[in-house]
């Protein structure tokens, strides 16, 4: 029975079917539900709206993360270094006179560090 | 004696090479003792079942308490072969790439083979830190001489990185030698350290691992140099120098460091969690395929990473063959990296396109390569992950094993997305201009393809063999390692 009734609904739209289309095969203009089917029922949009775009995005920040917060951490420090280099630099004056009031507040230093950590 | 002249016959050619001043004698000597050491490390697997062709022993720095002492377990063994068959592919792959003073170039490539199957076979941990250096040092010469144009700032922060890794771990070495007295693994492993001082010696041999992997947040050399270093030298880098990383973490810190590695365990592991979809993500923007496959090299690498932070046997197993599978899977990246690079001049994907139509027989080389580095079936590295993955699921050490296994498979799903996004790009599409006039592969280079995607399709379809080799070392890693039955007790 069910058989039969989907076997002759079938044969009717084929019919409708030729009918329609064999005549004219040109299609105008789809409408309403048509339109939706004709975008292949927009699952293309939904999936770049919810997925390909804001993956698409997030690439894009972590990308910039990467290269100026992480790498720009690492060549920080780096640039640190050269920095330092370049003010400690001036300590090497040459004049035995300075060299000898670092000496000297070096030692005070030491033996007040060695004040208050005494046990 | 196996293990030696594996060590000693790069070394030897690789000094004998700086002597020769025509670039074809340079090129065809280093090519046949690349060819030597492939047949040494072949002998080696077959006499696989009789250790004591693979072992060496001799005095070394005796007063140190430290002899050279190198020996190839199964993960050693199939390191050497994976670094031993990179060789000949890389230098036939590159046939055609011509360098400024070949001899320097050839020979440093032969020394950093030479450091680099030494890492993986020493048994002593002075000499252990002594080749992961000699390593090391060839490659700095060759980024820095043969690189592209940043190539001096890129490779001044890859040493400066990977050698602030390498003194934490020799500091921790050092440590662990003042409490025993030797550098012997064997007495690292027993050496009964405290659960305080073993929490901190962690993180010292951890980040020059990591470094080295490279895991996140410690990856930002590894893109620059990657991008900037001559391709040959980015497939030893990629290929084989991050296994050395792997290595460590198996072979020195899980053993050497049980509790530590159980009390710290779980730092690793987000790290490495966090990483595969971070890079992932970046690996998605993209426009330099070398780039591209920096990233998804570091995704691939935080799966092993975590693998071996969950302490399960089928964990271990997988990034074992992991380690295999990647070296020759982004061994045939770079090769059609390369490839392409010498044709049309770039590596931009947004200046190519369509070269399926013009050069079919490379698409199809790339396509499976390409199936194999998102982890298919019937391809090696769905072997490995699906290990992996099942291992880190089921893993006893930590309570966010789920959660682990979860993000981490996403990061086969973010794979797919850009690996495809690449092959369209590059592959299929119309021609352009530039990309009109391309040509299709020749003969040896059809024959080193064929040899990668053989080696894809072998441990894919039939991986048993290779399980049954790691089986033995996994148990007793994971033995050493198990620090569980010890608080039961």
């Amino acid at each position: 029975m069910l058989v039969a009734i989907s076997s002759i609904l079938v044969i009717l739209i084929v019919a409708y079917a030729w009918n329609r289309f064999a005549k004219k095969p040109d299609l105008g203009e789809a409408t309403g539900f048509g339109k939706v089917l004709e975008n292949k029922w927009y699952v293309d949009e939904f999936y770049d709206a919810i997925i390909v775009n804001p993956l698409k995005s997030l690439s894009r920040v972590l990308n910039d993360f990467d290269t100026k917060v992480i790498d720009g951490a690492v060549n920080g420090v780096g640039r640190l270094v050269k920095y330092g280099g370049r003010q400690f630099r001036w300590l090497q004056s040459g004049q035995i006179g300075s060299y000898i009031l670092m000496m000297v507040i070096s030692m005070l230093l030491v033996f007040v560090v060695q004040f208050f950590l005494r046990k | 004696m196996i293990a030696l002249l594996l060590i000693l016959v790069p070394l030897l050619s690789g000094l004998a090479t700086f002597l020769m001043k025509k670039e074809d004698a340079a090129r065809t000597w280093s090519l046949f003792a690349a060819i030597v050491t492939f047949v040494i490390a072949i002998l080696g697997v077959a006499v696989f079942n009789k250790p004591e062709h693979l072992a060496f022993q001799t005095e070394w720095m005796g007063n140190l308490g430290s002899s050279f002492s190198i020996k190839a377990d199964a993960m050693g063994m199939m390191l050497s072969m994976l670094t031993a068959i990179s060789f000949p592919i890389i230098f036939v792959a590159t046939w055609s790439t011509s360098y400024k003073k070949p001899n320097n170039f050839f020979g440093l490539m032969l020394l950093s083979q030479a450091g680099l199957i030494g890492v993986f076979l020493a048994m002593d941990a002075l000499l252990f830190y002594f080749f992961w250096e000699l390593a090391l040092i060839p490659v700095y010469f060759l980024c820095s001489q043969w690189g592209g144009e940043k190539r001096i700032a890129v490779t001044f922060k890859f040493f400066v990185y990977t050698f602030l890794g390498s003194l934490l771990m020799l500091v921790g070495l050092i440590y662990i030698w003042s409490k025993t007295g030797s550098f012997d693994i064997a007495g690292f492993y027993a050496s009964d350290l405290s659960i305080k001082e073993q929490t901190w010696l962690f993180w010292l041999l951890f980040v020059a691992f990591a470094i080295k992997m490279p895991i996140f947040p410690f990856h930002t050399w590894q893109p620059d140099t990657y991008e900037q270093s001559p391709t040959a030298v980015t497939m030893v880098l990629s290929a084989i120098m991050v296994k050395m990383g792997v290595l460590g973490l198996l072979r020195w810190l899980l053993p050497m460091l049980p509790a530590g590695s159980y009390i710290m365990g779980d730092n690793p592991s987000t790290l490495a969690v966090i990483g595969i979809i971070y890079a992932s993500i970046i690996a998605f923007k993209q426009d330099d395929m070398k780039r591209l496959v920096a990233y998804s090299s570091i995704a691939h690498v935080g799966l092993m990473c975590l693998a071996v932070f969950s302490e399960t046997k089928s964990a271990t197993q997988g990034v074992m063959i992991q380690m295999f599978s990647h070296g020759i899977n982004i061994l045939g990246m770079w090769i059609v990296v390369e490839i392409i690079e010498r044709k049309f001049g770039t590596r931009k994907m947004s200046e190519l396109g369509g070269v399926a139509q013009k050069a079919p027989a490379l698409a199809i080389f790339f396509f499976v390569i390409a199936l194999a580095n998102i982890a298919l079936p019937l391809t090696n590295a769905f072997i490995g992950e699906f290990l992996m993955l099942s291992g880190v699921l089921n893993s006893k050490v930590t309570a966010f094993g789920v959660v682990y296994a979860v993000i981490a498979a996403l990061g086969v799903i973010l794979g797919a997305v850009y690996t495809l996004r690449m092959a369209r790009k590059v592959f299929l599409g119309k021609t352009n201009e530039l990309t009109e006039k391309g040509t299709d592969i020749t003969f040896h280079e059809k024959a080193v393809l064929a040899i990668i995607v053989g080696a894809i399709l072998i441990v894919g379809i039939y991986p048993q063999p290779f399980l049954d080799m790691m089986s033995g070392l996994s148990d007793s890693i994971l033995k050493s390692a198990d620090v569980i039955h010890l608080l039961k007790k």
